[in-house]
């Protein structure tokens, strides 16, 4: 993910952020980094154990937004921390990859604050001129 | 659709009457939009997005009225955040963006028989006993044991009630809740099995963001009468309890909003956002929505019930006190996201409507039917401050049920971004910073303080005081926070 970056953008509610990429795999991947490192700060967590994470979606927008879910579900049910997101493979409609981290724990970990959703609000993906970008706002 | 954080487009708004002003039909706006302001709010509200968000909600099929929005209005996602929609029945929509994630967040206020000096003292380790007996709910840890499938599906089908049959809290409390702590028409089949795992261990947890529980005094009376009739005096201590559905009301919001998006393009519904996606009431998926929704507004009163009777054994361990001394109760448990079924007069014609509330809380004059106890003096209303100034008491007034389809604020409103706010917090000592305002704070999320400080927000009296000159509600007493506890 050498060329990949995200900022966050003013939201008066809510958060959002504004991902940029090289390429459409690294978009997911930096986009998946950028809302752990909302939950909990990467630099509290150790990559030692891996998860499997898929998703499937009926456009752009739609598959980035349910990746994203897929992710936030990985921390709500399975109290799952990462700090290395990783595409394996991605075609039109779905998309897998590892996320390494560990179990989330209290006091060894930075929480951050708790996301409820990734809205559908202002989502945009776009490519121009050889670059991938994002916007999601996250619901907090 | 500007969802790009500039300055939304220019839209015509004139001032129709001392506190409130109008978006004339434009577009696509099957109504016109209205917003509940002073001037001085309104000089806020105009620089934020949230006035085209008033348009978008203008657009709704069905919708009935106007696209109403209240003084604490601020940009959110679809909807706008102290947003209020009533649409038709027959001929109507339901939007889950137009509820939200957080499916009856709500506040709830408790009083107890102890006074300022009781616990002015004690304030610390009281903190700790809250902050240890309540836990924010992340990373899979809740309050109390994991429930079965079966008993969450039970559940959210009971609400509040389902707490007290556990031993939470007394059935007295039901009474003293909006529906009775729970909505009828909840179905557990229409839930997801992700939205019921997210649930299964999140019963009795407060959740981040702009969740708290806090200890508060009584620190000003407005409505001598009005306090005395609800046993409330100065310097009493009262607990407020802000959390809402967790995740499994995230989950049913993203399950439908998924399911609408598709129900849109069938039933040829255009909109400006697809986060406004909806389905007509009745349809398959406006129906199950519904189902689910009530569920979820059940297990949020269930939640905030846990926490309740948790905070009271809280502070009997901490003051070592008795239940008997301490006398904790129940004032009123108010919901701020939720859509309902309502009658309402509309063009002199009463109507059948499912008003979305959507940041905002309704307020009931006295005499309405659904208020029970407080039938005669009108809905209990708690709008809470930020956490180092103060929050409100009100009561629901007749013109609400005139004006805003018995609707009014339900809180600060936010004024500065999280961005900016957690930018601005690393330059000053957030203790420090409390602890001048006389406020003890304990709280698990690091970037939730520094974005929920006090300075990130408007000040909840100018909030307050608009509803009172449009006559929606009227205050009665102001709470100065102690001690807040924060996920």
């Amino acid at each position: 993910m050498a060329g990949a970056t995200f900022r966050q953008f003013p939201h008066t509610a809510d958060l959002g952020i504004e991902v940029e990429a090289e390429s459409r795999a690294e978009l997911f991947e930096a986009a998946g980094l950028a809302l752990f490192s909302l939950m909990v700060d990467p630099s509290t967590v150790s990559a030692r154990e891996a998860r499997g994470i898929s998703a499937q979606g009926e456009d752009e927008e739609e598959l980035l937004r349910a990746w994203l879910h897929q992710l936030l579900l990985a921390f709500a049910i399975g109290g799952f921390v990462a700090r290395e997101v990783e595409v394996e493979r991605l075609d039109r409609f779905v998309v897998e990859g590892t996320i390494r981290g560990e179990p989330y724990e209290e006091g060894t970990h930075r929480f951050e604050r708790e996301i409820k959703g990734v809205t559908y609000h202002g989502l945009r993906v776009e490519e121009a001129n050889g670059k991938w970008m994002a916007r999601v706002i996250f619901d907090v | 659709m500007s969802a790009s954080g500039s300055k939304a487009k220019e839209l015509e708004v004139r001032r129709i009457g001392e506190v409130v002003w109008e978006i004339s039909r434009q577009g696509e706006m099957r109504v016109p939009g209205r917003i509940f302001a002073s001037e001085d709010l309104m000089a806020d509200i105009r620089s934020d997005p949230a006035l085209e968000q008033v348009a978008n909600v203008a657009c709704l099929p069905g919708i009935v009225g106007a696209a109403l929005a209240m003084p604490d209005i601020h940009w959110g996602y679809g909807f706008p955040i102290g947003g209020v929609a009533a649409v038709d029945l027959e001929d109507g929509v339901i939007s889950p963006g137009g509820v939200g994630y957080d499916i009856n967040c709500g506040v709830r206020l408790a009083a107890t028989g102890l006074c300022r000096q009781d616990i002015e003292k004690k304030i610390e380790p009281l903190a700790d006993a809250l902050f240890a007996a309540i836990p924010c709910g992340v990373g899979a840890h809740g309050a109390i044991r994991a429930l079965s499938v079966k008993e969450e599906k039970r559940l959210v089908e009971r609400g509040a009630a389902w707490a007290v049959e556990q031993g939470f809290g007394d059935a007295e409390d039901l009474l003293h809740a909006e529906e009775k702590g729970c909505l009828a028409g909840a179905d557990a089949d229409a839930l997801s099995d992700t939205a019921l795992e997210r649930g299964r261990s999140q019963v009795g947890t407060l959740g981040s963001g702009n969740h708290f529980l806090e200890v508060d005094v009584i620190d000003e009376i407005y409505d001598r009468e009005g306090a005395a009739k609800l046993g409330l005096s100065m310097d009493q201590v009262v607990v407020i309890i802000h959390s809402g559905s967790r995740g499994l009301g995230y989950q049913v919001c993203d399950d439908f909003l998924k399911l609408m998006v598709k129900a849109m393009a069938r039933c040829g519904i255009r909109l400006p956002d697809r986060q406004l996606a909806c389905a007509p009431i009745r349809s398959p998926e406006g129906e199950s929505y519904l189902a689910a929704m009530r569920c979820a507004a059940n297990y949020a009163w269930a939640n905030r019930q846990v926490m309740f009777a948790l905070a009271a054994r809280a502070f009997e361990q901490a003051l070592e006190i008795s239940p008997r001394d301490l006398k904790m109760r129940l004032i009123y448990d108010v919901c701020h996201n939720i859509a309902k079924f309502e009658d309402h007069e509309i063009d002199g014609k009463t109507m059948r409507v499912c008003v979305h509330r959507k940041g905002a809380t309704r307020a009931f004059g006295p005499g309405h039917p659904e208020l029970g106890i407080y039938r005669e003096m009108g809905q209990p209303v708690l709008i809470p401050g930020d956490m180092g100034r103060y929050s409100f008491l009100l009561l629901g007034r007749e013109e609400a049920m005139r004006q805003t389809f018995g609707s009014t604020c339900h809180g600060a409103g936010r004024v500065m971004s999280r961005a900016q706010a957690k930018k601005q917090a690393r330059s000053i000592d957030l203790h420090a910073t409390l602890r001048e305002r006389g406020v003890t704070a304990r709280y698990r999320g690091f970037a939730t303080i520094a974005e929920e400080m006090p300075y990130a927000y408007k000040d909840v009296a100018q909030v307050v005081d608009v509803m009172e000159r449009a006559g929606v509600s009227g205050k009665v007493a102001r709470f100065k926070p102690l001690a807040v506890i924060k996920g």
